[in-house]
């Protein structure tokens, strides 16, 4: 799940239009290119043609006719329909054997019933508050790091080695302090973080760009106003940047403590689904994980969206 | 007082700036005592004085490394380990090669950055309307083409009504053409606010079609420092114009072979 939500940030954005276009015009090219004149002898083939070492360039007929290309989120599509089929037409014959993994239309039911008497809601919430809580911790611990020099000289080295610590491996010594409440879950997200948030955020910070800084001590910028109106807004892209990773490792962190230890969640409807061999909540419960991953993810993208019209690139669209 | 780079340059005794006092024989507007610098043991500023009176433009030629830069910097209050004495007036105002206008704001709010009035909005309004920018205002800088973002950049100084401005080849990475409108929008908005200005620039011609008074910096010292004595229009083509740029050029050390082809490259009248 969490690479699905790295990986399609890039892909559904930047592929998109590269392939579709360019498709066309290289296929426009080809018939030409192969009557082109490499006029070093001009034969009367070559009408009106410059001297000797001259070409003449392979360029699109506009009378040709074109196919209409079949549109690009249809063709994406075509794999996971695919799979799908597959897996129903799979479970549908016996050949995937219910206690295994349930059939789509089991999880789809399944999933509904769920919904539908609250179980899913109320453990959604909750989960969610877990998530939430972490990173608001997560990211003012990191901010306040970030912005001042006192904050960055207490924590930056400290961070710097326990960094090198895998989070997941502070759970036993979590469950120690905290038991097997909500503090664990909110501790170990919040920590997990951190981490991408400070890390992005702080050299964000450091990255502003120094004639900047001078152009605020020409026009008598206050500190405060030095923060608010330059390196705020400086740090915007790389702070978002964090927060994206950061959301990503969040639902990982999630996953892994709920299952462990939870009276609740959507993690612990999965434990629980295990206990009694139901395939179909443990899909459905993994379903919801990835849809919460790509959400996330598309809220952070309509925030830089939203926050950084001021790049040309974003501008344009 | 503005350029209070801490203990090292002590001008704390404000001279108000006489904004209208068109280079009178009042005090000046900038006042500079034997100011140094010195970046990892050599001198580049070896004991500047220089006066600017209020209103009076003055250009300071200097070979790239001259230091003509860091006096500017200096100037700004951006230098904090010079030494000497520098007086300038309380509001002062910079342009840099670099238009360094904040990406993330719109052309107005970098306009009116720092302003601190109640009718700065409106000021900052007018400030690029006089730029020729009107209209503009909630335009993005990434949007704006490069002379259009210096424009702004001097609406930003202008805005503040500078007793001094302070030019820091301000055309430098400017194309020939624009270069050409912007020597004369800055001369009639200079002409309109009668700031001191300081305008350092390697560029002869410009230093003699722009400036009351040109100086030029060699081995950390002003070697040269002379009115600029053309009165009304002033053509490239004016003895007075030719006999000074070749003085000047002489004293920056260059051997002027384009002096026959006289205003050959680049045509401007005033």
């Amino acid at each position: 799940m969490t690479s699905l939500a790295l990986g399609n940030r890039g892909g559904a954005d930047d592929l998109g239009a590269a392939p579709g276009s360019t498709a066309p015009t290289a296929t426009a090219a080809a018939p030409t290119a192969a009557g082109q004149t490499v006029s070093a002898a001009p034969a009367a083939a070559a009408p009106a043609t410059g001297g000797p070492g001259s070409v003449t360039l392979a360029l699109a007929d506009p009378d040709r006719p074109r196919r209409r290309p079949i549109p690009k989120w249809l063709r994406r599509l075509l794999g996971p329909a695919l799979l799908v089929a597959i897996w129903q037409v799979g479970s549908s014959t016996g050949w995937i054997r219910e206690d295994v993994l349930a059939g789509p239309w089991t999880v789809l039911h399944t999933g509904y019933s769920l919904a539908a008497d609250g179980t899913l809601g109320d453990n959604l919430v909750i989960s969610l508050r877990r998530v939430a809580l972490g990173l608001a911790l997560g990211v003012t611990v990191a901010l306040v790091s970030g912005l001042f020099q006192l904050g960055e000289d207490l924590v930056d080295a400290p961070v710097q080695i326990l960094r090198a610590v895998p989070i997941l491996g502070l759970v036993p010594l979590a469950i120690v302090w905290f038991g097997i409440g909500e503090e664990v879950k909110v501790f170990l997200v919040a920590l997990g973080t951190a981490f991408p948030v400070y890390i992005n955020t702080f050299a964000a910070i450091r990255g502003v760009d120094g004639r900047f800084v001078e152009l605020a001590h020409t026009v008598r910028l206050g500190r405060l106003g030095l923060i608010r109106r330059v390196v705020l807004p400086g740090a915007l892209p790389g702070f978002l940047v964090g927060l994206r990773f950061a959301l990503t490792i969040s639902w990982l962190i999630l996953v892994v403590s709920e299952q462990i230890n939870a009276s609740s969640g959507i993690g612990y409807l999965m434990d629980q689904a295990r206990t009694f061999g139901q395939t179909d909540i443990i899909v459905v419960g993994l379903a919801v994980y990835g849809v919460l991953g790509l959400l996330s993810d598309a809220l952070v993208r309509l925030l830089e969206r939203r926050t950084l019209v001021w790049r040309r690139g974003l501008e344009a669209r | 007082m503005t350029a209070a780079p801490a203990p090292t340059v002590p001008s704390p005794t404000a001279t108000a700036p006489q904004a209208h006092a068109g280079g009178g024989a009042s005090q000046p507007a900038v006042r500079v005592r034997g100011v140094r610098r010195e970046f990892a043991g050599r001198e580049v500023l070896a004991g500047i004085d220089l006066d600017i009176a209020a209103g009076e433009f003055v250009a300071l030629l200097g070979r790239s490394g001259s230091g003509k830069s860091t006096l500017l910097r200096i100037l700004a209050g951006l230098d904090s380990d010079a030494t000497g004495q520098a007086t300038v007036p309380e509001r002062d105002a910079v342009v840099f090669q670099d238009p360094r206008l904040l990406p993330w704001a719109r052309v107005l709010d970098n306009v009116q950055l720092g302003l601190r009035h109640r009718d700065a909005r409106a000021r900052a309004t007018a400030a690029l309307a006089e730029v020729g920018l009107g209209g503009r205002e909630r335009a993005w800088p990434a949007t704006l083409s490069g002379g259009e973002a210096q424009r702004a950049a001097l609406a930003r100084a202008l805005v503040r009504s500078p007793g001094l401005l302070l030019l820091d080849e301000p055309f430098g990475a400017l194309d020939a053409l624009t270069r050409i409108r912007m020597h004369s929008l800055l001369r009639d908005l200079c002409r309109r606010h009668r700031p001191a200005v300081l305008l350092v620039t390697h560029d002869v011609d410009e230093a003699i079609l722009l400036a009351d008074r040109v100086a030029v910096l060699t081995d950390g010292r002003l070697s040269l420092d002379e009115p600029v004595r053309i009165g009304g229009a002033r053509h490239r083509s004016d003895p007075t114009f030719t006999a000074l740029r070749a003085r000047l050029l002489t004293e920056l050390g260059v051997v002027d072979d384009e002096a026959g082809e006289g205003d050959g490259h680049q045509a401007e009248y005033c």
